[in-house]
C-alpha cells in the first residue's frame, strides 16, 4: 500500500465542514501535476449527521482545468488509483465522518468502481454499500443515518 | 537516492487557487446532478438504503421485524 508523503501535500484544509487536499503527483508521470480531493457537506440526516459528497480531479502540468488521464499506461494509472484511495483514507482518518457518498455519474460502471473501493478503501469502522448511483460509507459506531420507516397518522 | 523537490513552490498561487475553485464548483455540480437524477438528497438516498437493508433483513428472518413507530403530526 502506498503512503502519502507529507512533502507532496500542497494544501490540506479539510475539517468537519469539508475541504480540499491537493497532492503533487508529478513523480508518477512527467505530464501530471496535482490531484485534488474535495469533500463537501451535501446534506444532513434527520438526526443531524452530515452527509459528505466526494470529488477528485486530476490536473496536468500548467492546466487550470482537470484532465482525463485515461490514455496513460495501465501500470501508472494503477499507482494513481492507489494514491487516490490513500488520500480518501486520510479524510476518513482526519475527520471521521459519519456518512460519505461517492456519486458515480455512470451507473453502468458502479459495479467496477465498487470493487475498487472495496479493495482499496476497506475501512474496518465503516459499512460500505452501493446503490444504483452511489458508493456509501456509513460509520458503524453511528446509531444510524436516520430515516427508515416513519408512518404519520392522518 | 534522488532528492525529491516538490513542484508546489514553482506552481503559481493563482493556478492552485483556480484549480481549487474548479474542484469545489465541480463537487457542488456533481451532487446537484445527483439530486436531479435521483430526485433525492444524499441523506434521503442513505435513508432509502437503510430502509432497503432493513427490508432484506426482515425478508431473510421475519424475527428481525421489531416495530414501526406511528407518529401523529
Amino acid at each position: 500500500m502506498l503512503e502519502l508523503e507529507e512533502a507532496r501535500i500542497i494544501e490540506c484544509d479539510w475539517n468537519t465542514s469539508g475541504g480540499t487536499l491537493t497532492y503533487d503527483i508529478s513523480h508518477l508521470h512527467d505530464d501530471w501535476d496535482t490531484l485534488t480531493q474535495t469533500y463537501t457537506v451535501e446534506s444532513q440526516t434527520l438526526d443531524g449527521k452530515l452527509v459528505y459528497g466526494s470529488e477528485f480531479l486530476l490536473f496536468a502540468k500548467g492546466a487550470n482545468v482537470p484532465s482525463s488521464f485515461q490514455r496513460y499506461p495501465k501500470a501508472v494509472k494503477a499507482k494513481l488509483w492507489q494514491l487516490i484511495f490513500v488520500v480518501k483514507k486520510k479524510f476518513f482518518e482526519d475527520v471521521q465522518p459519519d456518512i460519505v457518498t461517492h456519486f458515480i455519474k455512470q451507473p453502468h460502471s458502479i459495479k467496477q468502481r465498487f470493487v475498487l473501493y472495496y479493495k482499496w478503501l476497506a475501512l474496518p469502522d465503516y459499512d460500505v454499500d452501493r446503490t444504483n448511483y452511489d458508493i456509501i460509507y456509513t460509520r458503524k459506531t453511528s446509531p444510524g443515518p436516520g430515516g427508515g420507516f416513519l408512518l404519520a397518522s392522518p | 537516492m534522488k532528492k525529491f523537490v516538490p513542484s508546489a513552490p514553482e506552481a503559481p498561487a493563482a493556478l492552485q487557487a483556480a484549480r481549487r475553485a474548479y474542484a469545489e464548483a465541480s463537487a457542488r455540480k456533481r451532487y446537484a446532478t445527483a439530486r436531479m437524477l435521483t430526485g433525492m438528497s444524499g441523506a434521503e438516498r442513505v435513508s432509502m438504503l437503510k430502509a432497503a437493508k432493513q427490508l432484506v433483513r426482515i425478508a431473510i428472518n421475519p424475527a428481525n421485524f421489531v416495530t414501526i413507530s406511528l407518529v401523529k403530526k
